[in-house]
C-alpha cells in the first residue's frame, strides 16, 4: 500500500526558533516535518517562510487538531482550512494523532489536543469513518500516530492498545506513524513491556517513526512519572526499540522531535546521523548520555523486511 | 452505547474543574441526563481521577503560559 512512497531518511521537526539553523543545515537534514497548526495559525504572515521551506526541503505535514477520534463526526471546519494549506505545501504525506476532539467549544477546549480515547471497536470504527473523510478530501497519504497518555479509560470490551491500532488501520489505506518515545514513556508509566506491545502492533503499516527524549517529574503528585517533553536527547532504549521496528517493517522515515531546551545544532544533526544509520540497518547504536540501563526482554532482530 | 456521550463527559472533565468535581461528588446528576449505559457509567467511575486532574492542571498551566485566551490556536 505504501510501497510507492519514497524513503525519506532522517528528518527534523521544524521549530521557528531554529529557522536559520535549520535552513543553513538543509544539506544534512533529509526531510523536514512541518507543523501544520503552527502555520495555519501564522499564515498569511508566514507565506514567505513556508515557500522557503518548501523550496529547500522534502517535507511532510504533521498536525494536532484533526480530532480523528471524535465520535460526533469529522471536523469539517478544520478540514476546510487544512486541505488548501496542504495543497500549497505539497507534503509527501500528512499525519495527526489517534486522539479525540470531543471537547467543549470554548477557547480552552479548542486549544487542547491529545485526549485519550477508549480502546474499543466502536472507537476504532469512528477513526475509520473520520480518516476516510480526511483522506478523500485531502488526497494525500495519511498517517496516524499513537499517543503519549496519562490515563487509560477502562471501558468494557477494551482491546489492548496495539490491537486497537490494528483495528483502526485494518481495511484502510492509512499508515502508522509510530511514536516510539510515546510507547517507551507509556511503558515506563504503566509498567508494560514495550517489546510485547510491538509484537502485537501492526508494524507492517509503519511508514514514519518519531523519536524524542522525555523527562521524569521530580515533584508534585505525579513525581516519578515520565512526561513527553521533547526536551532531551533520544535515550538508548528508544533507539533499540526503533532498531527492533526497522528490522520488521519497511520504515520510510525517522524523525527527531525536539521542541524545547534546544542543544547546539550539531547535537541534533548527530541524532539524525544515528537515525540514518538505524534506518539503514546498522546493527549497533552509539550510546548517548541520557540513558538508563534497561535490557529488552525480546532480542533485537537484525533481519530487515 | 453512546461513545459521543462518553467522550463528551471525559473531555469536559478534563477541561472544566467544576464539572470534574461534580463527577466525583454527584455523578448521578450528570449520568441521568446523558445517553450512557450502566457499563459506561461504571467505567467512568473507575477512571483515574487524579490523572484526569493532572491533565486538566497541565492544560491550565499551558493556557496560562501561552496566553490562549488572546489567541485561538485553531484560527
Amino acid at each position: 500500500m505504501f510501497e510507492s512512497l519514497p524513503v525519506l531518511g532522517a528528518g527534523l521537526g521544524y521549530q521557528p526558533e531554529l529557522h536559520e539553523d535549520i535552513v543553513a543545515a538543509r544539506d544534512k537534514i533529509d526531510f523536514l516535518e512541518i507543523p501544520t497548526d503552527t502555520f495555519l495559525r501564522n499564515l498569511p504572515d508566514w507565506s514567505e517562510r513556508l515557500l522557503e521551506l518548501r523550496a529547500n526541503f522534502t517535507n511532510v505535514a504533521h498536525g494536532v487538531y484533526m480530532s480523528l477520534g471524535d465520535a460526533s463526526g469529522p471536523h469539517l471546519d478544520y478540514l476546510e482550512r487544512l486541505a488548501p494549506y496542504l495543497h500549497s505545501l505539497e507534503p509527501i504525506w500528512f499525519s495527526d494523532h489517534l486522539d479525540m476532539g470531543n471537547l467543549p467549544s470554548d477557547a480552552k477546549g479548542r486549544y487542547f489536543h491529545g485526549v485519550q480515547v477508549p480502546f474499543t471497536r466502536g472507537q476504532a470504527a469512528v477513526f475509520q469513518q473520520n480518516m476516510q473523510v480526511m483522506r478523500e478530501r485531502v488526497g494525500l497519504p495519511l498517517l496516524v500516530e499513537n499517543l503519549f497518555y496519562e490515563l487509560v479509560i477502562p471501558m468494557p470490551g477494551s482491546l489492548s492498545e496495539p490491537v486497537f491500532i490494528r483495528e483502526v488501520l485494518d481495511g484502510t489505506d492509512v499508515g502508522l506513524l509510530l511514536d516510539v518515545e510515546n510507547l517507551y514513556l507509556n511503558s515506563l508509566n504503566f509498567h508494560f513491556d514495550p517489546y510485547q506491545w510491538l509484537s502485537e502492533a501492526p508494524l507492517e503499516r509503519t511508514v514514519e517513526i518519531h523519536v524524542a527524549g522525555g523527562e521524569q517529574r521530580s515533584a508534585g503528585p505525579d513525581a516519578g512519572k515520565w512526561s513527553d517533553t521533547h526536551s532531551q536527547p533520544v535515550p538508548d532504549e528508544v533507539w533499540r526499540l526503533v532498531e527492533y521496528v526497522v528490522a520488521r517493517a519497511s520504515v520510510k522515515a525517522i524523525l527527531v522531535e525536539r521542541d524545547q531546551s534546544y542543544p547546539p545544532m550539531e547535537e541534533l544533526l548527530a541524532e539524525l546521523d544515528i537515525a540514518r544509520r538505524v534506518l539503514g540497518g546498522a546493527a549497533s547504536i552509539p550510546t548517548t548520555l541520557n540513558s538508563t540501563v534497561r535490557e529488552p526482554s525480546i532480542p533485537i532482530g537484525t533481519e530487515r523486511r | 452505547m453512546s461513545l459521543t456521550a462518553v467522550q463528551a463527559i471525559i473531555g469536559k472533565a478534563i477541561i472544566d474543574p467544576g464539572f470534574r468535581e461534580q463527577l466525583k461528588t454527584d455523578p448521578d446528576a450528570i449520568f441521568a441526563i446523558r445517553d450512557v449505559t450502566p457499563d459506561e457509567i461504571a467505567a467512568i467511575r473507575a477512571m483515574d481521577w487524579d490523572a484526569v486532574s493532572s491533565i486538566g492542571t497541565g492544560l491550565e498551566q499551558r493556557v496560562s503560559r501561552m496566553g490562549i485566551m488572546r489567541a485561538d490556536p485553531c484560527k
